[in-house]
């Protein structure tokens, strides 16, 4: 145990270095992942004409098929597009790239939950007084459809937080990475993939305390 | 009175707590074979938790309850008392059946499996058995042609009815009822009355726990007036109505009985 | 469109060999959850203070580590153990632990879910409480769980595609031979997606049927 510890020690730089990298990823890929859900939220909504139809058709394909592959082979599809196109983003970017159009799929789901919660009523209040319809999105539903959505949301950063790990199959040297360079350095492998399970358990179980004072807010 | 019966059931210094809070306290009660007796009193005052003691829905915090002369006993401080409890209670539900405010019929199994459930399963007897027996009672109740129906067809009165059948098909000797009509709509509370006035005349065992003021005068050979988690009046439906020894007894039958 | 053809018939057999193993990988996973998943969410519901602890404890591990660092864990921590076993076992060991956290809060949920009263009703009648759980509570729970537990199988059959990191040859391992064969990750991993997604959609579908057909009997 205390020889375990002596290994690991010496390596906290690396380590912090680590928690830093997968928190930008996971920061940056959430953020990325709200603009589109939200996005893909609005254009969901329109009207009934074809065009509208043909685009709520896509986007339903789009949602089923991030939800129904697995993101690391979305991740290696996402890299490898990119290359093929020709453009030379870094591992870093596609990967982040990748996490956001998963997440993004999920979080139009949770922000469509979000806004059927929302009584018709404030809509056609918001009419009634004349409020043209960007500003009824801006202003009086999607203010909503987070506060309502919060848990749900912070739910979800804690997933991708989660699934953040398989970028280091692209060589995104976040936290998961690291502990594989040093088991590869070291030779040691158990002490180092359980620091980072503790390192992940302590941020999961953090998030999860606020997903649940978000809902005790909610319910108050 | 039918004090000359044997004693069915006997409770002796019964206490309920949750926590500090004591919401029944130093109980004493018997149940002669036969009897009817309606439990009253304002909402709050004990009277369905103590039903629920009876057959160890709850656990009582001290004192003896006999049911046919299996003890239950006080189970705060005592691990040992709550393992015997355990296994007393499941002899005693053999004996006791229970009906309640909202009839619990299980939604996933139709009529005739709601009844014959408990026969099959716990007292395992012959299938073909319970069902003659469950239909016999459900012609008794005038349902039989609902047998195959799912709980969620039927009205509250008939779910009602539904469940007091699948009490006796167990056999018990003692039926306790929770606030039996309370849930009902008022043009159903009328048919099931009437059903549990046919078991009292056949000779039932019956604690009930109602605000059926009518039904305790007429049905009820005893009534208990419960409040604050003590028994404040027990005894005739014409001494505990007319002439309540307790100001409170008083002031609750003068409100609700005036009315 | 010859080059693609060519491609898509190296990759496809090869695929398709693993669409096998990740399907044979993914039901004993789902198998060895839901039992597990089902004995710890009767520990949740105890009466014992211990054991509820403990099935919380259990789930809060499995859920709050992502499952990639608890394959690395398995995998190099069972021999430490002394378990020599393969690593399709290892895999399916740690994602059947894995998914089994989540079944326990799905049935713990269900089972919460259900109106007091239903127990009461089969404890009255004296009833055992494991007769009132497997004949009463569990069968009502299944119109609640069906489409959480259909999530979860799904969430599963997507999990064992990082078994590949341990070299278990399910489909997303496949998909590297037949790269080094054809030189195209762009298409092979486009057909494994493809794979992929018509497995969970022909999941989600059969399950939208045992629906209907369960709240047809219902009601």
């Amino acid at each position: 145990m205390k020889e375990a510890f002596n290994l690991v020690i010496p390596y906290y730089p690396l380590f912090l270095k680590g928690i830093g990298y997968t928190l930008e990823v996971s920061v940056l890929a959430i953020l990325l992942a709200v603009c589109i859900g939200t996005i893909l939220t609005v254009l969901r909504m329109g009207k009934n004409s074809l065009p509208h139809r043909i685009l709520q058709n896509i986007i339903a394909i789009y949602i089923s098929f991030v939800r129904g592959t697995p993101i690391l082979v979305q991740i290696y599809i996402i890299f490898q597009a990119f290359s093929v196109l020709g453009l030379n983003l870094s591992a870093f970017t596609s990967g982040v790239i990748a996490l956001s159009l998963n997440s993004g799929g999920f979080m139009a789901e949770i922000l469509r939950g979000g806004f059927s919660a929302i009584p018709k009523g404030h809509i056609e209040a918001a009419k009634a007084i004349g409020m043209p319809s960007h500003k009824i999105w801006t202003r009086i539903i999607l203010p909503q459809v987070f506060r309502i959505a919060a848990p749900q949301l912070t739910s979800e950063f804690i997933n991708v937080i989660k699934v953040s790990p398989m970028l280091s199959v692209l060589a995104v040297v976040e936290l998961t990475r690291t502990a594989e360079r040093l088991v590869k350095v070291t030779g040691e492998a158990i002490p180092f993939y359980i620091t980072i399970a503790i390192i992940y358990f302590i941020i999961c179980c953090l998030l999860e305390e606020l997903v649940k004072w978000q809902e005790h807010r909610r319910t108050v | 009175m039918k004090n000359d019966a044997k004693i069915v059931m006997s409770v002796k210094n019964l206490s309920k707590k949750y926590g500090d809070n004591e919401v029944l306290k130093k109980i004493d009660m018997e149940v002669h074979e036969g009897e009817v007796i309606s439990i009253v009193g304002p909402s709050g005052s004990g009277k369905s938790t103590f039903l629920r003691c009876l057959n160890h829905l709850e656990h009582l915090s001290g004192g003896e309850i006999m049911v046919n002369n299996i003890p239950l006993l006080g189970e705060d401080g005592s691990h040992a008392n709550a393992k015997k409890n355990e296994k007393a209670a499941k002899e005693i539900c053999k004996s006791v059946g229970m009906v309640f405010q909202q009839f619990n019929l299980w939604p996933h199994k139709t009529v005739l499996e709601n009844i014959i459930e408990g026969p099959v399963q716990v007292k395992k007897e012959n299938k073909k058995e319970a069902i003659k027996q469950a239909e016999r009672l459900l012609e008794k109740v005038g349902m039989l042609e609902k047998k195959n129906a799912y709980p969620a067809q039927l009205s509250g009165g008939q779910q009602q009815r539904i469940a007091i059948v699948r009490t006796l098909a167990m056999n018990p000797e003692i039926i306790l009822f929770d606030e039996p009509t309370s849930a009902l709509d008022p043009e159903y509370v009328g048919e099931v009355l009437s059903v549990m006035k046919d078991l009292a005349k056949e000779g039932m065992t019956m604690i009930v726990v109602t605000h059926e003021m009518g039904f305790a005068a007429e049905v009820g050979d005893r009534v208990i007036f419960m409040d604050g988690g003590y028994i404040m009046e027990d005894g005739t439906p014409q001494e505990v109505f007319k002439h309540p020894k307790t100001e409170r007894a008083q002031v609750f039958f003068s409100k609700i009985l005036n009315v | 469109m010859n080059e693609f053809l060519r491609i898509a018939q190296i990759t496809i057999p090869l695929l398709l060999e693993g669409v096998l193993s990740t399907l044979k990988i993914s039901v004993l996973a789902i198998l060895l959850a839901l039992i597990l998943g089902a004995f710890i969410a009767c520990l949740r519901i105890s009466r014992l203070f211990i054991c509820r602890l403990a099935a919380g404890i259990y789930i809060k591990i499995f859920r709050c580590i992502p499952f990639m660092v608890e394959v690395y864990l398995a995998y190099y921590g069972l021999p430490m153990l002394g378990i020599e076993v393969s690593a399709l076992a290892t895999g399916i060991l740690i994602l059947g632990l894995y998914t089994a956290a989540y079944i326990a809060v799905i049935l713990e949920s269900g089972l919460k879910a259900l109106p007091k009263g239903q127990s009461e009703a089969a404890y009255a009648i004296g009833m055992s409480k494991a007769k009132s759980l497997w004949r009463i509570l569990l069968p009502q729970t299944i119109g609640v769980i069906i489409p959480p537990m259909t999530g979860q199988f799904l969430q599963t059959v997507k999990d064992s595609s990082i078994l590949s990191i341990i070299t278990v040859a399910e489909m997303t391992m496949m998909t590297k031979e037949a790269i080094g064969i054809t030189f195209s990750p762009l298409i092979v991993y486009i057909c494994a997606g493809l794979f992929y997604w018509a497995i969970n959609l022909i999941i989600e579908l059969s399950a939208k049927r045992i629906e209907k057909r369960h709240r047809r009997i219902s009601i």
